[in-house]
């Protein structure tokens, strides 16, 4: 939540802000990471090094862009798509906010899952 | 005036938008079966010209690499060449031949939806609950219902093949030579001083784009009624009718500019819908617009047109959107805030 005490500086609030979500982000990167490990792992029992390797890349790749697409879409969009959920009286639970939000997790997590593939295509040399 | 900030925050959105689209692009296509070099040598080709191809194509690599490679000629614009639907073509120059086309019938079709769509709105607002609101939101219903590959045959049944009055699919009679200076097909035909082609162009386009038209114009007309219903009953028109001004006057002078605010995004959104129904609209209608070229290249394996395609998609949808909030903006300057 915002501070209320407008003692605190404006510029402090900011810090607190981007370092707040500097953590968040490296915390799904791990999460991220681990997903790619396990799923490059799961992927080498079936199949060549090459394929699995690449194969994990594609999904976290797929991951990534799905979610930088939409969280941009929900940070150009979202005010307008929740004032027409107003006008045409079919609000949900759906906000602009948790939107950008959850995109942000989403997207993180593929960065992690795409940079553990890639670590796995090199360390296995393909 | 709108403010600068306003629209470098727009414009600065452009970038996250364009790298998850050709992340997107890039996962699905090499998740998807199907080997570009097999595609190029042809079926029974040998494993060692195959192999050469994909040495060629740089298909051998880590994806990893193919990513970054992908990434780099993007951002210079390089989109590479055609593995199939114009082997050897530079894809831009693909594109620079076909999205004229696409972009021809997106507008038109755009400009029939506000055309039918607005009036209908405003009609079935200021008519509240009587026999003209609900048709005009039966048809709106219909209109958003009917899906494009069915209303497209079904008016190719009735105007060509039933009462005979319009031609099938193409974009221009067989029988006129125009030559492409703009790639629009109307406007080229108006260049070229050739009336009797500018009929046979407009009456091939007249299906395609009441297509397109009636999806959107069942839209905006939805969304004009509801938006004009809520500025009707404001104070200050209630005040303008109070002083005497005529109920006409109100709602043009007044009622329309603040009622259309919320149709101007359904606008920008729509116009997505319009690039997509394009790809089976022309379809239905064989025009060769980028609709067309992306089906054929999906089927070829033809990643270059494929991904530059569907990139291209992604930057007009972006820019009508950054078109529509400014406009938004002048129209309601408090958005920008």
């Amino acid at each position: 939540m915002p501070s209320t005490d407008s003692g605190v500086p404006v510029s402090r609030g900011t810090v607190e802000r981007v370092r707040r979500l500097m953590v968040a982000a490296v915390r799904w990167v791990a999460i991220g990471a681990a997903l790619g490990a396990v799923v490059s792992l799961a992927l080498l029992t079936v199949w060549t090094p090459r394929a699995a390797t690449d194969t994990a890349f594609a999904l976290g790749a797929l991951v990534l862009g799905f979610g930088v697409t939409a969280w941009s879409s929900a940070v150009g969009l979202g005010r307008t798509i929740e004032g027409m959920q107003d006008r045409l009286d079919v609000s949900s639970d759906w906000t602009e906010a948790s939107a950008r939000e959850a995109f942000f997790v989403v997207s993180w997590t593929g960065v992690g899952w795409v940079v553990a593939a890639t670590v796995g295509s090199i360390l296995l040399g393909v | 005036m709108v403010s600068k900030r306003f629209v470098a925050k727009r414009l600065l959105l452009l970038g996250p938008v364009l790298f998850g689209v050709a992340t997107v692009v890039f996962a699905i296509l090499h998740l998807s079966p199907g080997d570009p070099a097999v595609v190029i040598a042809g079926e029974r080709a040998s494993q060692d010209f195959v192999e050469q191809i994909r040495s060629d194509l740089g298909l051998n690599d880590p994806l990893w690499q193919q990513y970054l490679r992908f990434l780099h000629d993007t951002v210079t614009l390089d989109f590479g060449q055609s593995y199939q639907v114009r082997q050897g073509s530079d894809v831009s120059e693909i594109l620079a031949d076909r999205l004229p086309i696409t972009i021809e019938l997106a507008v038109l079709g755009q400009i029939a939806g506000l055309l039918f769509g607005l009036p209908l709105g405003i009609i079935s607002a200021v008519k509240k609950d009587t026999l003209t609101d609900h048709f005009s939101r039966i048809g709106a219903l219909t209109g958003i219902s009917v899906p494009i590959y069915w209303s497209g045959p079904l008016l190719i049944l009735l105007f060509a093949q039933i009462l005979g009055v319009l031609p099938t699919s193409g974009r221009i009679g067989s029988t006129y030579f125009i030559d492409s200076t703009t790639g629009f097909i109307l406007v080229d035909t108006l260049l070229a001083g050739d009336m009797a082609a500018f009929q046979s162009a407009a009456r091939h386009l007249l299906m395609p784009v009441l297509v397109l038209g009636i999806y959107s114009m069942a839209f905006i007309s939805r969304m004009m009624r509801s938006s004009m219903l809520e500025v009707v009953r404001q104070d200050y028109m209630r005040t303008a009718r109070a002083k005497g001004q005529g109920a006409k006057t109100t709602i043009m002078k007044h009622g329309l500019r603040n009622a259309f605010i919320p149709v101007i995004t359904i606008i920008g959104i729509q116009f997505g819908s319009m690039l997509g129904g394009s790809v089976l609209t022309e379809t239905v209608f064989e025009i060769n617009g980028i609709g067309t070229l992306l089906v054929s290249a999906i089927h070829g394996s033809d990643y270059p047109v494929v991904q530059a395609t569907v990139l291209v998609f992604a930057f007009m949808y972006t820019l009508v959107n950054l078109f529509v909030d400014i406009t938004y903006s002048i129209l309601d300057p408090r958005i920008d805030q």
